[in-house]
């Protein structure tokens, strides 16, 4: 007897429409409370989410994270290196920097860096004979933009050179024999052959760091450093609108970290070439997927068959 | 074929208190095609991996084309090469493993190219055109874009002989080239290895394949527990074996 005589009916699901409801009716209650509260004014939300100080301080976010994420990752690339280092000086140098780094909290580190100035007033180097070549007030240097790029890519760097490491521990030992016995030197090896296998596995932990870097560079607001929280908070110094400025900074953060996601895709897909692609889907994919099937109907050129 | 291009001088290795190498001898002239067979654990792999210094021996020493492998002979005295020396060497040594080892982020043509262009300094348009043609003499000339993932294991391996052989080696080490391939694969990779032996590629090979030793073989080495049981012409060794150890492992294996 031919089974598609017998048509399948498929499960319902009534539950999802229940539990839909009950957060949809939250979040109308929510939203109601918040419109209908005297105090929070949404027109200075729309007044100064585009104000000058705010978009000068989205910048100077973007560059103290942009920043420190490239130090952190140079650093942290010299660092793991030198952990898987046959030299047992140079790995105990890279643990007990990785220590170090570690162990204190950034925000102390910070506020180091900005007062390092009180211990060494001077960077001077002079020649045995005693000519000095250049002569530096330490204060001149260290500007709070100087301090921040520098206190959190020392400390990206110690987070960073354990994820790269992992990434290097996770590349098969056959790899680095086979790259060994075609006659490449360590170098190439390690820039070739292990690295950019190292990448898929670092990818993922390193886009995080870097949300996280965006949002942890609001520390640098305790030194001055004029990035966004520190110009929102200037601005409410002035007006009082605390949560309105607080509200627009947090808006501005979704968005970089937003874009720091769909940036995280990208890399990801680069770097998964000749992997087979697993199951995974982000919330971006799919969004993506929707509108590629409506353009045109076709799977893309990432989406290869392993 | 009477120049010596390969010499194991009394090589001993012990990992810990276990000795894998007894006092190994033995010569490859050059273009032959010498077969190590044995029980698992009888040490062949880490003798295999010894030429080119993958595995350091703990005493004894091997030559290759007259070099002392990983050393250099001055005054009388064995100085340890640097790393960069050693790869050189390394270079002129093409070596098949178990696992074929390509290398998954680059593409088949992109595996055969790096180490001739980075190394021999050959233009990427003229290695880009020898990997074609190599390829192409093996029939996998329309997978020089796959990655490595998309082929089969016989594939991969094949890729792999022509990615040792892109370097013009002075000869190949093939560490069980077959044992981890499905069967009906395994005949696509010998088949590979038969031309190169018939076209006078110096050849040593660990294998379980006791029909490809008799057919392709000049010599064979029997090793059992670290040491070279018996060696000699493949025919005499495989036919008439001499030693009771050899007679046992070959009744079970055939």
């Amino acid at each position: 007897m031919p089974m598609s005589e017998f048509p399948i009916v498929r499960r319902r699901h009534p539950w999802r429409w229940v539990a839909t409801a009950v957060l949809v009716l939250l979040a109308a209650m929510l939203a109601a409370k918040v419109a209908s509260n005297p105090v929070f004014v949404f027109q200075a939300v729309a007044d100064y989410l585009f104000e000058p100080r705010i978009l000068s301080g989205v910048v100077v976010t973007l560059y103290v994270t942009c920043g420190s994420m490239a130090i952190g990752l140079v650093l942290g690339v010299v660092l793991a290196v030198m952990r898987v280092s046959d030299n047992p000086v140079i790995d105990r140098a890279a643990q007990l920097f990785v220590w170090f780094f570690r162990g204190t909290p950034v925000l102390v580190q910070l506020i180091f860096w900005f007062n390092i100035g009180i211990i060494f007033p001077a960077l001077t180097l002079s020649l045995p004979g005693g000519e000095v070549l250049f002569h530096l007030s330490t204060n001149s240097i260290m500007t709070p933009a100087v301090t921040a790029l520098l206190g959190l890519g020392l400390n990206e760097g110690a987070y960073m050179s354990e994820i790269v490491r992992a990434g290097i521990l996770s590349v098969d030992n056959g790899q680095r024999e086979a790259a060994k016995a075609l006659g490449l030197p360590p170098w190439k090896v390690l820039s070739r052959i292990v690295l950019p296998q190292a990448l898929r596995v670092i990818v993922p932990p390193a886009g995080n760091q870097f949300v996280s870097l965006l949002k942890t560079s609001s520390l640098v607001s305790v030194i001055a450093a004029g990035d966004l929280l520190t110009q929102a908070t200037r601005i409410y110094n002035e007006n009082f609108h605390i949560l309105e400025l607080l509200v627009v900074a947090s808006l501005w953060y979704l968005l970089l970290t937003t874009v720091a996601n769909i940036g995280q895709y990208y890399i990801e897909r680069r770097y998964s070439r000749g992997f087979v692609q697993s199951g995974r889907t982000t919330a971006f994919d799919s969004v993506r997927g929707l509108f590629r099937r409506s353009r045109d109907g076709a799977p893309g050129k990432g989406d290869r068959p392993a | 074929m009477n120049n010596k291009i390969v010499q194991v001088m009394d090589v001993s290795k012990s990992f810990a208190e276990t000795r894998v190498l007894k006092n190994i001898s033995l010569d490859v002239r050059d273009g032959e095609v010498a077969c190590i067979i044995g029980p698992s654990g009888a040490g062949k792999s880490t003798l295999l991996r010894c030429i080119n210094r993958l595995e350091e021996q703990t005493s004894g020493m091997i030559f290759v084309a007259g070099e002392p492998v990983g050393f250099d002979l001055r005054n009388g005295r064995f100085h340890e090469l640097d790393a960069a020396a050693l790869a050189r060497q390394r270079a002129g040594i093409g070596m098949v493993f178990q696992r074929f080892n390509l290398f998954p982020h680059m593409t088949v043509l992109e595996n055969i190219i790096e180490a001739p262009v980075t190394l021999r300094r050959v233009k990427k348009a003229d290695a880009i055109a020898s990997a074609t043609a190599l390829l192409a003499s093996i029939g996998l000339a329309e997978k020089l874009h796959d990655y490595p993932a998309q082929l089969s294991g016989g594939q991969q391996q094949r890729v792999a002989i022509v990615r040792a052989l892109a370097m013009r080696p002075r000869l190949i080490l093939f560490d069980e080239p077959t044992s981890a391939l499905d069967p009906e694969l395994v005949g696509e990779v010998l088949a590979v290895m038969k031309k190169l032996a018939k076209d006078g590629m110096t050849m040593i090979v660990v294998t379980h394949e006791i029909g490809f030793a008799r057919e392709v073989a000049d010599t064979v080495h029997f090793m059992v527990g670290g040491e070279i049981v018996e060696s000699g012409p493949a025919a005499s060794v495989l036919q008439s074996p001499r030693e009771a150890r050899t007679r046992t492992f070959l009744s079970r294996v055939m």
